[in-house]
């Protein structure tokens, strides 16, 4: 009996001592000379000093353990993992991660939405704070009736001033300056086009907006889901200081389709997409081929024709976007909307010389679509699709100078694997010097009047 | 011991009330239901309204995926709410249970017979066997007579008549308008985008498919549902997209219930994995695009190769329903073996045809007499003869249907399409 009792506790106690061996480090590990499958991919990325939280996890599911050592600007990741149970494990080659003391934007902007298709249910205009893991959004579509909210876009990246579309019933641009939150319906001004795509002038005071006829068509069976494209699109001018819109006939052509406008740092030239019209679309959608454009402007004036920096017969040019003398565009095969296509990728056009080339170091075999610059030039997010083909996610790199780009890295997040579980696409990455305040009361008041 | 009979015989009332009466619409209330241990998700309930009750009543829902055990909750709820009744009131205990027994009386009646509770969960019935693909069942509850008074279940009907290949020996014996009768066309709801999935899932035509299924989802409180992921892990499978089909199996294993085993991406983790999809599918600036016109979209699929017999059934039939007896020719020459026994409305179609056509040559075709004879006297409703004399025409269009490329081999080699 006195035996039983002293065996009876070690009964419970076997099984325990035996679950915890199998949940520790186990107690070897074999070296190797390779760098650890981790997801997200942070082997050799470079950060700025606000980013340096990186939570990965193993691929495959390992259980691992990290032991993290700085060295002058790397910070050296230390990785060992093993499979749950096991006795021996695997230590990884240190991978670096380099810090850079070039500064990032705080805040990056972007909508999040379902990828595609026509309808949607909520969907809202949200902003991350790179130094942490926190997201609040700027206003989401409960504010104007599960209406569309898209296309934000600031003055010098200052949320301070910015603009989006709310559609829907009584929908329009909504404009922000600082407390003054006001509404109003393009196409009920001036040449009366609805606004799309907008680009703030940098001082401010002017927006250029393509005017878009815009639609989509879905594949019966192809790899491509969904195509988007214009029937029309004309570029239109707002003075934002007396809401008067002006439609430069030169911008607005039928025979061609211009579209994305982007202005220069000094706000002297306003560059832009445009291509031949094309009759019969979409099924002659492999024939619309958008070059790049730029024209001057002076006074609230375009000055000059406009002219071609950049064409190609076998690519189309959207999203450009400059930074000094960069440009920065997105390429396709074909058409205006790169995002559904695994062939879009990030170019470079360097506009002294003229020279446009792929931006190597950020593209994928998946499309890489929307870009902004950070307002110091030295950071680029991107828009990219190579997850999973179809729910894009958002890339940062860091600018080396002479076109060249440190490795991207996916937005971290607190777990992993969020990026695999959310359900919606990040649009429309853009970076701000603040955070912006939240507009949902606002714009709620906008669509109850 | 007499205490616990009440809240027992209660609990086993409410439950087999519930399962006679609404098994299916506590399935529905799953489908279209969500509960995910997702930041996401957790997000957006406690940012509405009632966060606590929506995220306990979503968790609970996910267990209606078994009906019996939905309507074991549902019991169970009532019962808690008796015996707590009993338990702050019980001098008044004999009266609350003659309340919750008149209760039990009405719910009978009221679960029973009131109409618009049975047509529901006879439509919560008939997605759920189509979705499954059990077409007796959706015949079942599609009939001519049901189909004559909602309209709504025409789709249905046709959609199993096609799957079961008696699209062309029985289309006429429902109250067939015309082609917009095989789908939802220009309605825009959770129902029409529910069933246009099933439909072009059916035609082959994956991407539509999962195009509706988003669309249906849009009009559920969460923008998706656990039907919907489902859905969407079944349609990318079908395509070859583990990637995709194992994102969402990913997510929905986020639930309690769900756990799907996942294809090439263990634990889908990863980062740039190379599509599953074969590589000469790429992206193509001339692929066929889906149009609203559902005759012309199954005209495509014959045309990209997806000749099936339902979707040879589909098209020749839709020509008949459009009453464009050319294209019905043309098509049947192309798809079908007519000397091999032909389906009711084909013989009854091209004895039409040759009454209006000398050189539309049937000799080698095989009419039966009883076609003959209905040709020559009573010309029902039943009958393409009776349809094509009795109901207003629609209006027709340029439709593709001849294979295209590799597929131009199929041309001739006809199908064993017959009685």
């Amino acid at each position: 009996m006195e035996r039983k009792k002293i065996l009876l506790p070690l009964y419970f106690l076997l099984p325990v001592m035996w679950l915890l061996a199998g949940c520790g480090r186990p107690s070897s590990f074999i070296d190797a000379d390779t760098f650890p499958p981790i997801f997200p991919d942070y082997v050799g990325v470079t950060v700025p000093l606000s980013m340096q939280q990186l939570p990965f996890e193993m691929s495959g599911g390992r259980r691992f353990s990290v032991e993290k050592e700085k060295k002058g600007d790397t910070l050296f990741f230390q990785v060992s993992a093993w499979e749950q149970g096991s006795s021996r494990g695997t230590r990884y080659k240190p991978f670096p991660v380099y810090l850079s003391h070039d500064d990032v934007d705080p805040y990056v902007a972007y909508r999040l939405i379902e990828p595609g298709y026509e309808s949607w249910r909520d969907m809202g205009i949200y902003q991350r704070e790179l130094g942490s893991f926190d997201e609040s959004p700027i206003v989401t579509n409960d504010a104007n009736n599960k209406g569309c909210v898209n296309c934000h876009s600031f003055v010098g990246a200052d949320p301070e001033r910015m603009l989006f579309h709310a559609r829907g019933q009584g929908g329009g641009t909504v404009f922000v300056n600082g407390d003054d939150v006001r509404l109003l319906n393009l196409a009920k001004v001036g040449p009366r086009k609805q606004g799309t795509y907008p680009a703030w002038h940098p001082a401010g005071r002017y927006v250029a907006f393509s005017s878009n006829n815009t639609h989509q068509c879905f594949s019966v069976e192809d790899k491509q889901p969904i195509e988007v494209y214009d029937l029309s699109s004309d570029i239109i001018l707002m003075d934002v200081s007396t809401d008067s819109i002006y439609a430069n006939p030169l911008l607005n052509t039928a025979d061609v389709w211009e579209t994305f406008p982007a202005w220069n740092e000094e706000g002297t030239k306003l560059f832009f997409c445009a291509a031949d019209s094309v009759e019969g679309m979409p099924e002659r959608r492999a024939k619309v081929h958008y070059r790049l454009m730029e024209i001057g402007f002076s006074e609230g004036k375009f000055v000059g024709e406009p002219i071609v920096v950049w064409e190609c017969d076998t690519l189309s040019a959207s999203f450009p976007v400059i930074k000094g003398n960069e440009l920065l565009f997105t390429t396709t095969s074909h058409g205006t909307f790169p995002i559904w296509h695994q062939d879009a990728d990030l170019w470079m056009l360097d506009l002294e010389t003229g020279i446009a080339a792929p931006c190597d170091d950020l593209n994928s075999f998946r499309a890489e679509s929307y870009h902004s610059w950070s307002s110091n030039g030295k950071w680029v997010v991107f828009g990219s699709r190579r997850l999973d083909g179809r729910y894009t996610r958002l890339f940062i790199a860091h600018y080396e100078g002479n076109g060249r780009f440190s490795k991207p890295f996916l937005l971290p997040q607190k777990s992993p694997q969020e990026n695999l579980l959310r359900l919606k696409s990040y649009n429309r990455p853009e970076f701000m010097t603040r955070k912006s305040p939240e507009l949902q009361k606002q714009v709620r008041n906008l669509f109850a009047l | 011991m007499k205490k616990i009979i009440p809240p027992i015989v209660l609990f086993l009332c409410v439950l087999v009330l519930l399962q006679c009466c609404l098994p299916y619409t506590l399935l529905s209330w799953e489908e279209h239901g969500l509960f995910l241990h997702t930041p996401d998700w957790r997000s957006e309930v406690f940012s509405g309204s009632l966060p606590l009750v929506t995220y306990v009543a979503s968790w609970m829902v996910q267990f209606f995926h078994y009906p019996i055990v939905g309507a074991a909750l549902i019991a169970f709820g009532v019962t808690l709410i008796f015996l707590l009744l009993c338990a702050l009131l019980p001098k008044a205990r004999r009266a609350i249970w003659i309340v919750f027994a008149l209760f039990l009386i009405a719910g009978v009646c009221v679960l029973g017979t009131n109409k618009t509770i049975r047509e529901t969960e006879r439509w919560a019935k008939l997605e759920h066997v189509a979705q499954k693909k059990k077409w007796n069942e959706v015949l079942a509850i599609a009939t001519p007579e049901r189909a004559k008074k909602d309209r709504r279940m025409m789709p249905y009907a046709l959609l199993a008549l096609s799957e079961k290949g008696e699209l062309a020996n029985r289309m006429f014996t429902y109250p067939i308008f015309g082609v917009e009768d095989f789908l939802f066309v220009d309605w825009y709801s959770r129902e029409s985008g529910f069933f246009n999935s099933l439909f072009y899932e059916s035609l082959g035509s994956v991407n539509e498919a999962v195009h509706q299924a988003f669309q249906s989802a849009t009009y559920l409180p969460h923008g998706t549902s656990f039907g919907t992921l489902r859905r969407l892990v079944l349609l990318y499978r079908k395509q070859g997209n583990d990637t995709l089909a194992d994102k969402y199996a990913t997510i929905l294993n986020q639930s309690t219930l769900h756990h799907y085993s996942l294809g090439n991406r263990a634990n889908a983790s990863g980062e740039g994995v190379a599509d599953s999809l074969s590589a000469n599918r790429q992206t193509s600036a001339t692929a066929p695009v889906v149009t609203h016109d559902a005759f012309y979209n199954v005209g495509q699929m014959l045309a990209q190769g997806h000749i099936t017999q339902a979707n040879v059934d589909r098209f020749l039939c839709m020509a008949l329903a459009n009453r464009d007896l050319k294209i019905f020719y043309r098509a049947l020459k192309l798809y079908v073996d007519i000397k091999r026994p032909l389906p009711k409305h084909y013989q009854e179609a091209l004895l039409l045809l040759s009454s209006f056509d000398d050189s539309v040559d049937i000799s080698e075709a095989k009419i039966d007499e009883g076609v003959r004879n209905a040709f020559e006297t009573e010309r029902n409703r039943d009958t393409f003869f009776g349809y094509y004399f009795s109901v207003p025409q629609q209006n027709g269009g340029e439709i593709p249907i001849e294979p295209s490329g590799q597929n131009a081999s199929r041309q001739g080699s006809g199908f064993n399409v017959g009685s």
